[in-house]
């Protein structure tokens, strides 16, 4: 349990730092946030994953108090992110998915600026921005303008940025978009050792891999409405099958009935001659298949592998997370 | 009073992301100073008299050449022609008798109206001081009464009244730059968020803008000062007038770059809304453009910024048919800085 002080100084319990209880998001017919509910827990690092278009955003923006949810409702540390803005905006950091820094700054001068803005206290800023520049390793070229940054180390600039004011919360809204892997897996360890500092971050992503690194819990959003909450272990766990992927030629016509007795349980198809079966136990039952498939038709490949992200994704929405 | 200073320094260093915007507001009025001083006709006027052969004739040949402002310099370059050819002459003058009576008689060729005008006010003025004479000063005296102990040059006399404009033209544009190029950066999201008050990012960037604007002001001091040799008495009350007026267009630039978002479209935008301001903004001084125009200069915070400096180049006021200056100039002021707060709430912190 943790404590916040509310406007009126009426001290509040919360055990949840972010709590999104059945919110509803409409921009005119538009449907951008379905019945959302998730819960974010002190010191988490917690995903919202889903693809382009999927609500992450705006689920970002409800969280913020930029939007107000037409139903539903929101809390930032027992707090109303929009009647108590000011509180809130103090104790969260935001990464936008753009690199919203002043290219021909410095990173000390960018630095700055957010202090301006965003610190109560500006006694020993210098200090705190020297320390999250040698975090983020980007000290040695604090005075360089940011436009001769890499993508990545404009990332980790911007949350070092999000960082200056202390928040307890760090909201990154796909934070390696357009950055390279090297870059990526820098900003992943530095978030990783961040969390060790107490902080909570809720990350969206629609990148797979990144939301299997680094998420403890996630919440699957499709069409603004969450599809599946939970671990990434347990929400593959609950899938309880592998993935055995195999192409054809000619594609299979009708592969519910030509592997009706092979103890499949779901059939996709992403591409007219590739197949996407889950079956428990498909590393005992891939020689039999080979045989039955090698009768008709030619195998051109075949793959079994655990479910991944992707595959929960798959499995609730029939789709995959890129498409 | 730190967060603001803070800003108010960062403010500055945020020149590079705007540089040649910057140049053009420091330059731009100097160069349209010396530009018009170029352009503009010089009142020093060539004018044909047909070689006079008779007293009269050659007296107002005399007082044509004596012709010129009341304290000193020449109006008429006179020019005597042997015989008067009107097709091939913009203007010429024949004294001659009609009835015993000596008469200048003027004819054109094909010359605008305002030169006509200048060309007969300028034989009226010679003919008159003879016909006065005459008379023995019993029908028309003239006194001048000049305000000034020398003639300010024509081509350079609107310097004073570009101070106003080079103040309103840097503000308005690099105000305006500056705030819709945080759109384009995407900056303005680190804004959005932002727990501090409103005022903060509004007010350190109009105190930024409007004491850059003094470069330009200064600049423009100089070179006319130089061109004219006239001066200020003193350059602080000049300062302090022109303040309102960077601080209007400050916070009318931070509108235009929040409604707008482009820095083009706003540097465009605030490069005619400056030159209209200053046409409209009583700039020219002592000249009387009909009531149309009277009443557009009266919306225009130049023309009360030129009411206040003028006392200081020229030693007297100029009173307009308006309220006080300090009173419109003051509202003015807080009208301005209310829009431009109201506005930044509206496109920045709407959801606060």
């Amino acid at each position: 349990m943790q404590k916040t002080q509310t406007k009126n100084d009426t001290a509040i319990t919360f055990d949840r730092t972010v709590a999104v209880d059945k919110a509803v998001q409409r921009f005119g017919e538009f449907t951008a946030v379905n019945n959302l509910t998730f819960d974010v827990r002190p010191g988490e690092i917690f995903g919202l994953l889903g693809p382009n278009g999927a609500g992450k955003t705006t689920t970002i923006n409800l969280i913020t108090g930029m939007l107000r949810p037409n139903s539903g409702t929101v809390r930032v540390m027992g707090m109303d992110p929009k009647s108590e803005a000011r509180k809130v905006r103090q104790r969260i950091g935001l990464v936008t998915q753009d690199t919203n820094v002043y290219l021909d700054l410095n990173a000390m001068d960018n630095m700055w600026r957010h202090a301006a803005l965003y610190n109560d206290d500006l006694s020993n800023v210098g200090n705190r921005i020297e320390e999250l520049l040698n975090l983020m390793n980007l000290w040695g070229r604090h005075k360089e303008p940011v436009r001769n940054f890499s993508g990545g180390m404009k990332r980790r600039l911007v949350l070092a940025r999000a960082l200056l004011h202390d928040p307890d919360i760090i909201l990154l809204d796909e934070p390696t978009l357009g950055v390279d892997v090297h870059g990526k897996h820098v900003l992943w360890d530095h978030i990783k050792e961040l969390k060790g500092t107490g902080k909570t971050f809720i990350v969206t992503t629609n990148d797979m891999l990144e939301a299997e690194v680094l998420f403890e819990r996630l919440v699957i959003i499709d069409h603004g409405e969450p599809v599946a909450l939970g671990t990434p272990g347990k929400l593959k766990s609950e899938l309880g099958h592998d993935i055995v992927t195999l192409r054809t030629t000619p594609p299979i016509d009708n592969p519910e009935q030509f592997f009706a007795n092979n103890g499949v349980h779901k059939i996709t198809r992403p591409e007219p001659n590739k197949l996407l079966l889950e079956i428990e136990g498909a590393d005992r039952k891939v020689g039999d298949l080979i045989s039955r498939i090698t009768e008709k038709y030619t195998l051109e490949s075949i793959r079994v592998r655990r479910p991944t992200l992707d595959d929960v994704f798959l499995h609730h929405t029939g789709r995959a997370l890129r498409e | 009073m730190k967060r603001f200073w803070i800003l108010f320094v960062n403010e500055f260093k945020l020149t590079r992301t705007a540089v040649p915007s910057h140049i053009v507001a420091i330059i731009q009025p100097t160069i349209l100073y010396l530009f018009m001083g170029a352009i503009l006709g010089s009142p020093f006027m060539k004018m044909n008299l047909q070689q006079p052969d008779t007293p009269i004739g050659e007296a107002l040949q005399v007082a044509l050449q004596e012709e010129g402002s009341p304290i000193g310099d020449r109006y008429v370059n006179l020019n005597l022609v042997e015989q008067s050819q009107p097709g091939n002459l913009r203007q010429v003058i024949v004294v001659e008798e009609e009835n015993g009576t000596a008469t200048a008689v003027q004819r054109y060729g094909l010359i605008d109206a305002n030169q006509v005008k200048n060309l007969r006010n300028r034989l009226t003025s010679a003919a008159l001081s003879l016909w006065s004479a005459e008379l023995d000063d019993q029908a028309v005296t003239i006194q001048e009464h000049p305000w000034l102990p020398k003639d300010n040059p024509h081509k350079f006399y609107f310097g004073m009244g570009l101070l106003p404009m080079a103040m309103f033209l840097a503000t308005i544009m690099l105000g305006s730059v500056l705030t819709s190029q945080d759109f384009e950066f995407g900056t303005i999201q680190e804004e959005r968020l932002a727990p501090s008050n409103i005022a903060l990012p509004v007010m350190t960037r109009i105190a930024r803008v409007t004491l850059y604007a003094y470069l330009s002001v200064i600049l423009l001091l100089l070179v006319s000062g130089f061109m004219t040799g006239f001066w200020p008495a003193s350059v602080w009350p000049v300062f302090a007038a022109l303040l309102p007026v960077g601080i209007i267009g400050g916070g009318f630039g931070i509108v235009l770059g929040l409604i707008f978002r482009s820095s083009v479209t706003v540097y465009v935008l605030s490069m005619g809304l400056s030159m209209a301001l200053w046409l409209f903004g009583n700039s020219f001084g002592l000249t009387n453009f009909g009531g149309l125009y009277a009443f557009f200069t009266k919306l225009s915070p130049n023309s009360y910024a030129v009411e206040l400096i003028f006392p200081q180049f020229f030693g007297r006021k100029i009173s307009l048919p308006h309220m006080p200056p300090e009173l419109a100039l003051t509202i003015g002021v807080v009208g301005m800085i209310s829009a431009a707060l109201l506005t930044y709430r509206w496109r920045v912190r709407k959801n606060n």
